[in-house]
Order: C-alpha cells, then structure tokens, then sequence
C-alpha cells in the first residue's frame, strides 16, 4: 500500500490503480461480502466453463456456436464480477496491496497452481479417453475442432487465483472500522 | 502439462507454515487513544481489515508493521506484541 509507482495501469496485471484502490476502500454492503455467495458465484462459472469444453461433443455446428458465444459471453462477465468479489486482491499489484493481502494472494496463487496442475490433468485424460474412442465414439477426433477447449482452458487460468481467493476468504465482518 | 501436474502433486504434499500466534494489545492501545481501526489503518498503511485481523490474533505482522504500530502509540514491540498471552489488567 505504498505510493512508489504512480501507474494508473498495470498492464501485466490487468487491473487499474483506481479500481485497486476503490475496490479496497469500499465499505458499501455487498452480496459478495458473504463467503457462501462468492461460492455459488464460483460454482456458476465453473459450470459455464465445463459446458464450453464439453461442447465441442455437440455435433450441430449451429447450436454448438451459440452455445461456445453464450458460454464464453457468460464467463467474461462474470470473470469482472469475481474479480471485483475479491476486491481484486488477486490481480493487484504488490505497491497496492498491504502485507497480509499480499500473503493472501501468493497462498492464492499456490493453490491455484495446484488446481491448475489437476485441471490440465483431466482435461488430458479426457483426451486420450477420446484418441480411444471410449468417448464420443460416433466422432472420429479428427473431426472435432479443440479451439473451445482450449479457451475453456485459459478461462480457468484467469479465472482460478480469483476462485481461490474467493473460495477461501472468510465473510467480511460488519462495523470492521 | 504434465510438468505442472508434477509439480502440483510435489507441492501439495509441502505441509504450509502452522505459526505459533502472536497475541497483542493493540485494541486494548487503539481504544485508549480513542482512535478507530480505520486511522490507525491509514497511519500504517494497511488495509483496515488487516487491523481487526490482527486485534482477533488471525494474522502475525511483520517485525516491520510491528515496529510502525508501537511508534503509533509511543511504546515499544514487546509491550504490544507477545507470544504469550498478556496477564489481564496489566
């Protein structure tokens, strides 16, 4: 929570100094103070985002499209609301964070490696469940486009240390001042 | 992938830090001077919640937060902070 750096945008981060520092300093009430909200809202998007990897099994090109648009649309706005459930800790640099939230997203991040580590793991035995054929035998995989997947992938990688956080964040007390 | 699946399964079995808690005297010191935890906050430059989590003894601080928290009230760390708990009324 230091002033060295006078950036209004951390590009790597993805995040501005004002939505950090507003984000912070909000005191209004909020439904994402509650830890059982922030868990539902988890449940919500990981739930939109199997949808998207699994729909490449759909085999109409039409309703596979508006699904994969309606997924990814779904998942992109609610990314900014879980980011913002977390006060954006997650995504905020150190010079604007202070030492414990600093501690708080590193364990974050930790976990979310980990998570990482068992979601690339399904993902490839559902591949090879596929190069098998125990899965949509009726497609041969040569037939299937993996772009879905793939995005689907990246949004649990954007998604995930926001999860975390907001998975493991107690409920914010009232009248903390 | 399969390197990150190696080490996610290396680091989830690397048991976290389990500190011993740090006990204070910071509310007892904040009520004294009739200062909320919001300006003590500011003085210090933490998040305000970070002072509840310390006051509740849910969060050790750093020698270096320790130290600005006893100049805010003019005394020194070991009167503040303990690994022991303080003796009540002293």
């Amino acid at each position: 929570m230091s002033d060295k750096s006078k950036k209004d945008f951390y590009w790597v981060e993805g995040v501005t100094r004002d939505a950090v520092v507003r984000s912070l300093a909000d005191n209004n009430p909020s439904v994402f103070r509650n830890q059982r909200n922030r868990k539902l809202l988890i449940v919500l998007v990981s739930f939109l985002i199997i949808v998207s990897a699994v729909s490449i099994f759909i085999e109409h090109p039409k309703v596979r499209s508006y699904l994969e648009i309606a997924t990814l649309a779904s998942v992109l706005i609610l990314y900014f609301k879980l980011r913002a459930s977390v006060r954006h800790v997650a995504d905020a640099p150190d010079e604007l964070l202070d030492e414990r939230l600093i501690a708080i997203r590193n364990a974050g991040y930790l976990d979310a490696y980990r998570n990482m580590g068992g979601i690339g793991l399904v993902y490839v035995l559902i591949y090879f469940l596929m190069v098998l054929e125990i899965i949509s035998p009726s497609r041969p995989i040569g037939d299937i486009a993996f772009s879905q997947t793939i995005i689907s992938y990246y949004m649990w990688f954007a998604c995930m240390p926001s999860m975390v956080l907001a998975w493991t964040m107690p409920s914010e007390r009232a009248a903390e001042q | 992938m399969l390197h990150s699946c190696y080490v996610a399964f290396i680091l989830s079995n690397m048991s976290r830090n389990e500190e011993a808690p740090v006990y204070n005297r910071i509310a007892e010191q904040r009520e004294f001077v009739g200062m909320s935890r919001q300006q003590l906050a500011e003085i210090v430059h933490v998040h305000y919640q970070t002072i509840g989590y310390l006051e509740r003894g849910e969060y050790s601080p750093s020698l270096a937060l320790a130290l600005r928290i006893a100049e805010v009230f003019g005394t020194d760390v070991q009167s503040l902070f303990s690994i022991k708990p303080f003796k009540k009324g002293k």
